[in-house]
């Protein structure tokens, strides 16, 4: 008689490989080749000796760290103020907003305000007696403050959507309000309660948003083109610069340098781990240190006030340089408005169309990859899995855009749709992945149970319960795929060898082109195409929303 | 001494709680009964200062002389046990009760005196373990201690027996009767088992009021 | 703020390279009309750069006349540096693309030629063959067939001539700088409103290399490749003058923007008094589309300022070299030329030498001087030979980069 005892194993079949490996395969090959443009001894000799390296990597450092800093810090600031009142509720309705300014047409609207002719300048010329644009860098600064600036409003919102994500996570959100209740009738104050409590459980769980935060940061080169130091530029842009240089070796060392970027990335989560580790029993010993401090008001900044009205400022200095002509400094309105712009915009229905093509055909991939892999593959699987799946999102762009090009000219798909189709679905299929699968992994698994048992086949289940139930977060994982492939600009400039032209694209060649008003409306429209489609989504929520209410009501 | 005087709680669908008044001495034990959704929980709440929006809130409440229902939750002084033990995953056992304890005093005399609460628990030595490697009845305890050992001068209870097994439930319920009536605080309970109650406790009983026609 | 223009970059270590062999893929012993009908519904990839609406519009009009006349589909590949184009054909001969190239046309000079040139990059020659070449100004515009020192060799096609030239706004400079000396008491006297587009831009580079010829006495080892022994006695003079300048530059000299048409965008705010440009009429063209006021002059230094030509070339693994060569022969013919050289379009300065053209295509360029042109036309500077451009970009980058 067999008495051995052996762990029951749930049948699983071999489904979850397919996505996997659609997903990893390309991703792995094309980190490998990029890496190995960079395996060159004189490569690095000739990166570590250039002059303007050092100066290029303490700034990169500088304005990644600040910035991350500085977005935590808000985001910290704005859900322990807002979370609990209707404010909260507002701020979630508006991140999807947010979230789909493209980072690019941000980064031109906000240096449009900033720069030295720009609108502050010009408000303030009639008090400060100027007849000329004053010689300040505001944009384009040695600090990088402009480019800190704008990340962090570019990280903020983003911050925020995964804090409201973990929030909303079943059983999550009911839990930490009781401990919340708790902790007031221990008397601890809301904001003490918060600092002390709710914040050191749920800081860990941003950990992987956090680091993103941060190798973007390090790693961006669009929004630093734009409005990033320039002497020396931050290592990422230096990074670009080599490897678009038609000089061989300068190439390799701009693979050295995109390998550099990466180990500083890793460097820096290493280190700020154990700084999280080293700090941990001193921060254990304050939180438990059990003196309440006065909840007494003092003045708090609105933060998420300023930060709405700065995001409108921007959008509306893009729609005013869009129809602006001539317009000398110092007057506020230009002598000239011009429709030129929008003509030109016109002109490009073909680019217009490229790009909503794109997107929608690299979204999909990318959600159906999601799917495919919530769907067959276990959820503690998740965790193991989020290496490969955060990969696009911490390696910096430059490499992998570098890698992805020797794959598709290997395998003959540069230059084609193909090949900017691969490109943006191993963007899209990560961010697919972190926007669905809150929802979709806390599914009450007993519906299944329950079609099971009602004798249903499991396609059957899929198609006619959980996707239709499920229908507004995969519409939201959608828009924010879709989000991600319109504002990919390295992909499309390398792979796509020029042929292939996105608003992006546009905006950002435009923007080099000097003609504000151009880059202005293109930067708009940029703006337009994800926001339609989020337009689109959150309607499909609620209307969602609706149905699912009236049916609990009744 | 807790004193309700006049309390009635509503929703705009209808009336829970209709002028109800009670007095609960130090020590003592109000034993609240009713059905599901006959406003046990709301009452509660309305106690402890944690009701949401919506619900319309008459009459007074006095602790020890104070008249709290004003107050935010956290000047109330009130202590709350629910049903989960709540205990927070991401502290031990001792940081858990020091977390409640006042302030006062060097870090050592604390922890000796979250130990000393430990050890009368029969819980010695326990402090430096994860609430996540204690057994149901071991956390139940120790949120009762820790609920305790923030010195609230009333404690309220909704439903902490009601997870537990039968055997489990009588040990804890006699634990937590013996050190209310230690502290010598007010207690509320709130429960739907007739067992719960104590012998010689105050009972109301909330019934779910009808529409009048 | 703009993509930066990245370093065009000579192949530093020429020595340890081989040098290509000179390419062997003559012009077919196929004759001009069997090229046409070969033509006939293929695809040109024309990779140029984009910078401005006015060249874009002017392809897309070139584009609608090839499709009519010849059936040939003209797609604009839009790039923001050449020596992207360099960089991927390069990438393809590795990979052993000698047939399916992307890049069917490159609008391309200077030092990106000679890295194609000498790499074999390039297919030709072919330029001298063009029916259209026979009207070229070759005597009277030496750089269609000498490219930054280089022989062109029928390797590229003339295209359109460039010049150094500043402009300004009249109100603002009633009395513009003609000298390099000038400029730099016109600096001196209205600090921080003057400046240069950072080099490896090459507006920048071409700045550098004007100060430099201006400043030197003895200009001819310039023409020949760059001697890195004497390199520093010889750039001694550029780099004294910009010691003196930069400190009353735009920015105190510690930022520089990044390409010609951020000046241009500074000048039109007051920014900046002064700017520069190739495109002689560039002024004029701007004021012509009412983007600047038509106060706006544009001058060249007196003694000469550099001139080059700008050129197309065909990579050897182009896809479409028959219809590559018929749409280059029409960019050059009359009617393109004329067309480009209309300030009101672009105006681009032609290749063609107009008074050898017929009555008919003579009258095509009859176009009076317009607001904002160049009065009186400098003589043109040579460039040097493309091997200093690297050579002094490097040392800049050095010397003022960070």
């Amino acid at each position: 008689m067999d008495t051995t005892l052996r762990p029951v194993k749930a049948a699983r079949g071999w489904g979850w490989a397919l996505p996997a490996a659609l997903f990893v395969l390309p991703l792995a090959a094309a980190l490998w080749l990029g890496a190995a443009e960079a395996v060159d001894a004189r490569a690095w000799s000739h990166l570590l000796s250039d002059t303007q390296f050092a100066a290029a990597l303490a700034e990169s450092l500088w304005i990644a760290v600040a910035s991350t800093m500085l977005s935590a810090t808000l985001c910290v600031l704005i859900v322990t103020r807002l979370h609990g009142t209707r404010a909260w509720q507002r701020v979630q309705g508006a991140l999807g907003g947010w979230l789909a300014v493209p980072h690019a047409a941000f980064a031109i609207g906000l240096a449009l305000l900033l720069m030295p002719s720009g609108f502050i300048a010009r408000l303030l010329a009639g008090v400060a007696g100027w007849d000329a644009p004053p010689d300040i860098a505001t944009v384009r600064d040695p600090w990088g403050l402009g480019l800190i600036a704008a990340l962090v409003f570019k990280e903020l919102p983003f911050l925020l959507w995964n804090v409201a994500a973990q929030l909303r996570r079943v059983g999550q959100g009911a839990e930490l309000e009781r401990q919340l209740q708790i902790a007031a009738t221990m008397g601890y104050s809301r904001r003490t309660a918060w600092a002390r409590l709710l914040w050191p459980q749920l800081l860990p769980r941003l950990a992987l948003p956090l680091l993103a935060v941060g190798a973007y940061g390090f790693t961006v080169v669009d929004m630093a083109l734009v409005i990033g130091p320039a002497r020396p530029p931050t290592l990422a842009v230096l990074a670009w610069q080599w490897l678009l240089d038609a000089n061989a070796a300068t190439n390799h060392q701009g693979a050295a340098a995109a390998l550099c970027l990466t180990a500083l990335v890793a460097a820096l989560a290493a280190a700020v781990v154990l700084a999280w580790h080293a700090v941990r029993p001193a921060a254990r010993q304050r939180w438990t240190r059990g003196d309440r401090p006065s909840a007494a008001r003092r003045f708090e900044w609105p933060w998420a006030g300023t930060g709405a009205a700065v995001y409108l400022a921007v959008v509306l200095s893009l729609l005013f340089m869009s129809i602006a002509g001539v317009w000398t400094f110092p007057s506020l309105w230009p002598s000239h408005w011009t429709l030129q712009a929008w003509a030109g915009v016109a002109h490009s229905s073909s680019t217009v169309g490229v790009t909503a093509v794109l997107a929608i055909v690299s979204a999909s991939t990318g959600l159906v990859l999601a799917v495919a892999w919530m769907e067959t593959a276990p959820a503690h699987w998740d965790a193991r899995a989020a290496g490969a799946v955060f990969a696009p999102m911490l390696v910096p762009g430059v490499l992998l855009v570098a890698g992805l090009y020797q794959l598709s000219l290997h395998s003959g798909i540069d230059g084609r749709f193909a090949g900017l189709w691969l490109a943006h679905s191993l963007y899209t299929a990560p961010y697919a992945m972190v926007a669905l699968s809150p929802a979709y992994r806390g599914f009450d698994p007993r519906y299944q149970q329950t079609a099971h048992a009602l004798g249903r086949s499991h396609a059957a289940f899929l198609l006619r319960v959980k996707w239709p139930m499920l229908l507004a977060p995969l519409a939201a994982a959608f828009a924010v795929a879709f989000a991600v492939s319109v504002t990919q600009y390295l992909p499309t400039q390398f792979i796509g060898a020029g042929r292939y032209a996105t608003v992006t694209t546009e905006a950002l060649t435009l923007a080099s082109g000097g003609q504000r008003n151009l880059a202005a409306a293109f930067a708009l429209l940029q703006a337009l195409l994800p926001a339609i489609v989020f337009g689109f989504a959150w309607w499909l929520g609620r209307r969602q929303a609706r149905r699912l209410h009236a049916v609990a009501m009744a | 001494m807790l004193e309700l005087d006049a309390i009635t709680l509503a929703t705009p669908q209808r009336v829970l709680v209709r002028n109800v008044s009670a007095r609960v001495a130090g020590g003592e034990l109000l034993v609240v009964m009713g059905e599901s959704g006959a406003g046990k929980s709301s009452l509660l709440a309305m106690l402890s200062g944690t009701l949401p929006d919506g619900f319309i809130a008459t009459g007074a409440i006095r602790l020890n002389g104070r008249e709290i229902g004003a107050l935010p939750t956290a000047q109330r002084h009130v202590g709350l046990l629910f049903q989960d033990d709540l205990l927070f995953p991401h502290m031990t056992v001792l940081d858990n009760l020091l977390f409640a304890l006042p302030a006062g005093g060097h870090r050592a005399e604390r922890c000796a005196q979250a130990e000393a609460a430990l050890a009368r628990a029969g819980l010695e030595g326990h402090g430096p373990r994860w609430p996540h490697s204690l057994s149901g009845g071991q956390r139940s305890r120790v949120s009762v201690l820790r609920a305790l050992l923030a010195q609230p001068q009333a404690l309220l209870l909704d439903e902490p027996f009601s997870r537990l097994d039968a055997a489990l439930r009588e040990r804890f319920r006699a634990f937590v009767f013996e050190r209310v009536r230690e502290q010598g605080i007010p207690a509320v309970l709130v429960t739907h088992d007739p067992q719960d109650v104590p012998a010689g406790a105050q009972v109301i009983e909330l019934r779910p009021e009808l529409d009048d026609a | 703020m703009p993509p930066t223009i990245t370093r065009r970059r000579l192949l530093a270590a020429t020595a340890a390279l081989p040098i290509a062999p000179w390419p062997t893929r003559a012009l077919a012993a196929a004759s001009w009309p069997a090229i046409e009908h070969a033509a006939r519904g293929q695809t040109v990839y024309l990779n140029a750069w984009a910078g401005s609406e006015r060249i874009n519009a002017y392809l897309q009009w070139a584009g609608s006349e090839a499709a009519k006349r010849w059936g040939i589909k003209l797609e604009h590949v839009k790039i923001s540096d050449t020596a992207e184009v360099v960089k991927r054909v390069r990438a393809e001969k590795q990979a052993g693309r000698s047939t399916e190239g992307s890049v069917d046309a490159v609008w391309i000079n200077g030092e990106n030629f000679l890295a194609m040139k000498r790499e074999g990059l390039l297919y030709g020659p072919f330029a001298e063959s063009l029916p259209s070449y026979a009207n070229v100004d070759t005597s009277g515009k030496p750089t269609t067939r000498i490219d930054f020192s280089e022989p062109v060799d029928g390797m590229e096609a003339p295209w359109g001539m460039a010049q150094l030239t500043f402009f300004a706004d009249s109100q603002r400079v009633p009395h513009p700088p003609r000298s390099m000396a000038e400029l730099i008491e016109f600096a001196r006297h209205h600090p921080g409103r003057v400046t240069y587009p950072k080099p490896p831009n090459f507006h920048g580079t071409t700045f550098l290399k004007q100060v430099l010829l201006e400043r030197s006495v003895d200009r001819t080892p310039f023409y020949a490749p760059v001697a890195t022994e004497r390199f520093a006695r010889l750039t001694a003079p550029l780099w004294s003058t910009l010691d003196a300048l930069h400190p009353v530059l735009w920015r105190h000299g510690k930022q520089f923007p990044a390409t010609n048409t951020d000046m241009r965008q500074m000048m039109a705010d007051g920014e900046l008094l002064i700017t520069l440009t190739f495109n002689p009429n560039e002024a004029a063209n701007e004021i012509a589309a009412k983007r600047l006021p038509d106060t706006v002059i544009s001058w060249q230094h007196t003694a000469g300022t550099i001139a080059n030509t700008h050129f197309l070339a065909i990579p050897f693994n182009a896809r479409a070299k028959e219809a590559a060569q018929v749409l280059i022969d029409f960019l050059l013919s009359p009617l393109a030329q004329a067309r480009k050289a209309d300030i009101s379009t672009w105006g681009d300065p032609t290749v063609l030498a107009i008074d050898r053209l017929q009555p008919a295509d003579k009258v095509l360029f009859a176009q009076g001087s317009m607001a904002g042109s160049v009065v009186q036309t400098a003589p043109a500077l040579l460039e040097p030979h493309a091997t200093w451009v690297d050579a002094i970009e490097r040392e800049w980058t050095r010397r003022y980069g960070q």
